[in-house]
C-alpha cells in the first residue's frame, strides 16, 4: 500500500511539497475509447458515459494519478456550427468553416456551453467520471487556446493571413471566442474538475513573437485569468511542438501551476525547466511519447524515467509524464514501465545518486 | 520591371504582381525570366525571411497567394516556351486520416522555389492516389507528411504500396512532420527524413544525385 492517494500525491507536488513518491500522468483517449471496447471513435465521443467510463477503463488498467478529458479540438468549432469530419480510429478534423465572409467574424457570439454540440457532452462526462473518482484520482478538463480555435472557424490558411489584412476583426472574435471557451471550463469546473488544461499549440513556426503576443498570448492569458478568478481550479499550460514560446508565454501568462511541454524534442530541456521555473511551476515532462514510448523497451522507457527524476522530483513539483497526447499505438508494456519507474526510484526523499 | 515584382510579392500586392507580369511580358521579358527573377525571386526572399524567424506564416500564406496569383497570368506562356527543365519531378502530400498542412505546404513552397517541380495531392492521402500520381507523373520523389502519431504509421502503407506497384526502385521517399525522425524513416523502409524545409531542400538534392549513379 502506499502512504499517499494519487489526489494526495498531486495536492502535495502542486504545493511544491514532497510527496510519498513522484506521480504519474499521461493520456491518449483513442486509447480510452478502445479499452472500453468502442472501436469507433465518432460513436465514443457522442456519449457522455462513453467518454467516463473509457477514461475509468484507462485509470483502472494504469492506474496513473491523474486523468484527463480532452478527446479532441473540434468541440468548440462544432458548437458554432462548423462541419466536422470523424473517423473510426483517429481524431475528428474541421472540414468546413463558418467565416466565410467578413462581416461573419462580427455575427460570432458567445455560446451557451449547456446547449451548443458536444459542449454538453464534455460537461456531463466531467461529472460522472469526478462522481466515480470520489477525490480519489484528480480529474482535470482540457481545451484548445482561442486563437486556434478562431483559426478553425475561418480556415487555417484564410486565418492566418486575416492577421495581416483584418487584425481588428480578429481581435474583436477572439474576444468572443475567448469568453466562449472560458464558459465552458468554467461549467467543467462546477460540474467537478479538479483541474484545466489549456493547449495554445505552439507558435514558434507558425507565429513570429510579435504575432503571438497580440494574437494568441493576450487571449491564453485573459481566458486563464477568468478561469482562475471564477473557479480557483489549478490550470496547466501545455505546449506542443518544436519550437514553443514558453518563455514568452509564461511572462505573459497569470501565474499557472503546472507546465506541460515535450523536453526531449523542444527547445526547453528538463534540467533548464528545473533550473528557471522548478520553484514556482511544476514541471510535467521526460518521457519522450514520439521515441521512446512508442518504439523503446520497457527497459528504455525505465532509464528514461530514470533520468527525468534525477533531474527535476528533488524537492517535489515534478510529475513523470510524456510531452504530449501519446500515441495509440504505445506497447502497454511501456506504460506499465512508467509507473514502476516512478516507484522504484520516484519515492521521496530522492537520494542523488 | 523584374525588381518592382519581386517588391509585389515581397509586400503582398497581388493586383499590382498581375498588371506587372503582363507589363513584363508586353515589354518583350522572357517568361523563364520574369518566372526567375521576378515570381519566384520573391518567393525565396519571403522564405529566407522566414527561415530567419523574421516573419510567420501570415507572411508566407500572402506571398504565396501573391506568386500564385502572378503565376496565372504568366503559365500560358511558359507552356509555349521551352520552361526550364526542373531539377526533379516530387509528388507530395499529407498521409491519409491527417489534415494537417502547413507544414506540408511549406515545403512545398521551399522545393518548388528551389527548382522541383511538385504535384501536391492534398491532405487525407490515400497510398492508392500517392502511387497512381507517382506513375502517372513519372515521379522521383515521393515526400510525405504526418504530424500525428497515429497517422505517421500510414506513410508505412505508402511504401508497401510503392513496393507492390512495382516502381520503389525508380522513387526515391522524404518523409517529415512532427512525430517523424531519421530511425522512423529507416524502419519504415524511406530513403530520407528532413526536420524542416532548408533541410529537405539538401536531402531531395542527395536522394536525386544518388539515383543519377
Ligand atoms: C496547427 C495545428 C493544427 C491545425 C492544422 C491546420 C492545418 N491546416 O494544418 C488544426 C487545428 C486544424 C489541427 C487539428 C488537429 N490536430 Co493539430 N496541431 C497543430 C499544431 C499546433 C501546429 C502544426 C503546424 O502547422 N506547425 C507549423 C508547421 C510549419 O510546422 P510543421 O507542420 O511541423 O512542419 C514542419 C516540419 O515538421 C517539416 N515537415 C512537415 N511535413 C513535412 C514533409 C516532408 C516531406 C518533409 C521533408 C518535412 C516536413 O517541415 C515543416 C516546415 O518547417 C501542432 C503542434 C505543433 N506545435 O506541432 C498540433 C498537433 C500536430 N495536432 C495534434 C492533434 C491531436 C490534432 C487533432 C487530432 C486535434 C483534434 N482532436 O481535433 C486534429 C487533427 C485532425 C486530423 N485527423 O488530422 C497533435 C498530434 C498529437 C499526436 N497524436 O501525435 C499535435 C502535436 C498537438 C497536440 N498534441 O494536440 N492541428
Ligand atoms: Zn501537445
Amino acid at each position: 500500500m502506499e502512504r499517499m492517494s494519487s489526489y494526495q500525491r498531486v495536492q502535495a507536488t502542486l504545493n511544491h511539497e514532497e510527496p510519498d513518491r513522484v506521480p504519474v500522468h499521461f493520456f491518449c483517449s483513442l486509447k480510452s475509447a478502445s479499452l472500453l471496447g468502442i472501436n469507433n471513435y465518432q460513436e465514443y465521443l457522442q456519449k457522455p458515459e462513453y467518454i467516463s467510463q473509457g477514461e475509468l477503463s484507462f485509470y483502472n488498467k494504469f492506474h496513473l494519478d491523474s486523468l484527463l478529458v480532452f478527446t479532441d479540438l473540434c468541440i468548440v468549432p462544432e458548437a458554432y456550427g462548423c462541419k466536422v469530419r470523424y473517423y473510426t480510429n483517429n481524431s475528428p478534423s474541421v472540414a468546413g468553416h463558418i467565416i466565410n465572409e467578413l462581416e461573419d467574424y462580427e455575427k460570432l457570439e458567445v455560446l451557451d456551453p449547456l446547449k451548443g454540440g458536444r459542449m454538453p457532452t464534455i460537461i456531463k462526462a466531467t461529472e460522472l467520471l469526478t462522481k466515480k473518482m470520489k477525490k480519489k484520482v484528480p480529474v482535470t478538463v482540457g481545451y484548445m487556446h482561442p486563437l486556434g480555435t478562431l483559426l478553425d472557424l475561418r480556415g487555417r490558411e484564410r486565418g492566418l493571413a486575416d492577421i495581416i489584412l483584418h487584425p481588428a476583426l480578429l481581435h474583436k472574435a477572439l474576444e468572443t471566442v475567448t469568453q466562449t471557451i472560458a464558459e465552458f471550463l468554467k461549467e467543467c469546473a462546477y460540474a467537478g474538475a479538479d483541474g484545466l488544461f489549456i493547449a495554445p499549440g505552439g507558435y514558434g513556426g507558425v507565429l513570429t513573437q510579435e504575432q503571438a503576443l497580440k494574437f494568441g498570448i493576450k487571449y491564453d492569458a485573459k481566458l486563464i485569468e477568468i478561469l482562475k478568478k471564477e473557479t480557483g481550479l489549478h490550470v496547466t499550460a501545455h505546449f506542443c511542438g518544436r519550437k514553443p514560446f514558453i518563455d514568452l508565454c509564461l511572462r505573459e501568462y497569470p501565474p499557472i501551476e503546472i507546465l506541460s511541454w515535450w523536453d526531449k524534442g523542444s527547445n526547453l530541456s528538463l534540467s533548464e525547466a528545473k533550473k528557471k521555473y522548478g520553484d514556482k511551476i511544476c514541471l510535467s515532462s521526460g518521457l519522450d511519447q514520439n521515441k521512446t514510448l512508442l518504439f523503446g523497451s520497457p527497459v528504455d522507457v525505465e532509464m528514461e524515467a530514470k533520468e527525468a527524476i534525477k533531474i527535476a522530483a528533488k524537492g517535489g513539483g515534478y510529475i513523470l509524464a510524456p510531452g504530449c497526447e501519446i500515441s495509440h499505438r504505445t506497447p502497454d508494456e511501456n506504460l506499465f514501465a512508467i509507473l514502476e519507474a516512478a516507484r522504484k526510484y520516484g519515492n521521496y526523499p530522492i537520494s542523488d545518486k | 520591371m523584374l525588381e518592382k515584382i519581386r517588391e509585389d510579392i515581397l509586400n503582398y500586392r497581388r493586383e499590382e504582381t498581375k498588371k506587372n507580369v503582363c507589363k513584363a511580358l508586353n515589354e518583350g521579358l522572357l517568361p523563364s525570366e520574369i518566372l526567375e527573377k521576378g515570381l519566384l525571386g520573391g518567393l525565396k526572399a519571403v522564405i529566407e525571411e522566414y527561415n530567419k524567424d523574421e516573419i510567420g506564416l501570415p507572411e508566407v500564406v500572402l506571398a504565396t497567394w501573391t506568386f500564385r496569383e502572378g503565376m496565372e497570368v504568366l503559365e500560358p506562356f511558359l507552356k509555349n516556351l521551352e520552361k526550364a527543365k526542373p531539377k526533379g519531378i516530387i509528388v507530395i502530400g499529407t498521409v491519409e486520416g491527417d489534415i494537417h498542412d502547413l507544414g506540408k505546404n511549406i515545403i512545398k513552397t521551399f522545393l518548388t522555389v528551389s527548382g522541383y517541380e511538385v504535384y501536391d495531392l492534398g491532405v487525407d492521402v490515400s497510398a492508392k492516389e500517392f502511387v497512381s500520381k507517382a506513375k502517372e507523373s513519372n515521379a522521383n520523389i515521393v515526400a510525405m507528411s504526418a504530424l500525428m502519431t497515429t497517422t505517421m504509421f500510414n506513410m508505412e502503407k505508402v511504401v508497401e504500396a510503392l513496393k507492390e506497384s512495382g516502381i520503389r526502385d525508380k522513387v526515391k521517399i522524404i518523409i517529415g512532420g512532427g512525430p517523424t525522425n531519421l530511425d522512423f524513416s529507416k524502419r519504415i523502409g524511406a530513403d530520407g527524413y528532413a526536420r524542416e524545409g532548408k533541410e529537405a531542400i539538401e536531402v531531395v538534392d542527395k536522394l536525386m544525385s544518388e539515383m543519377r549513379r
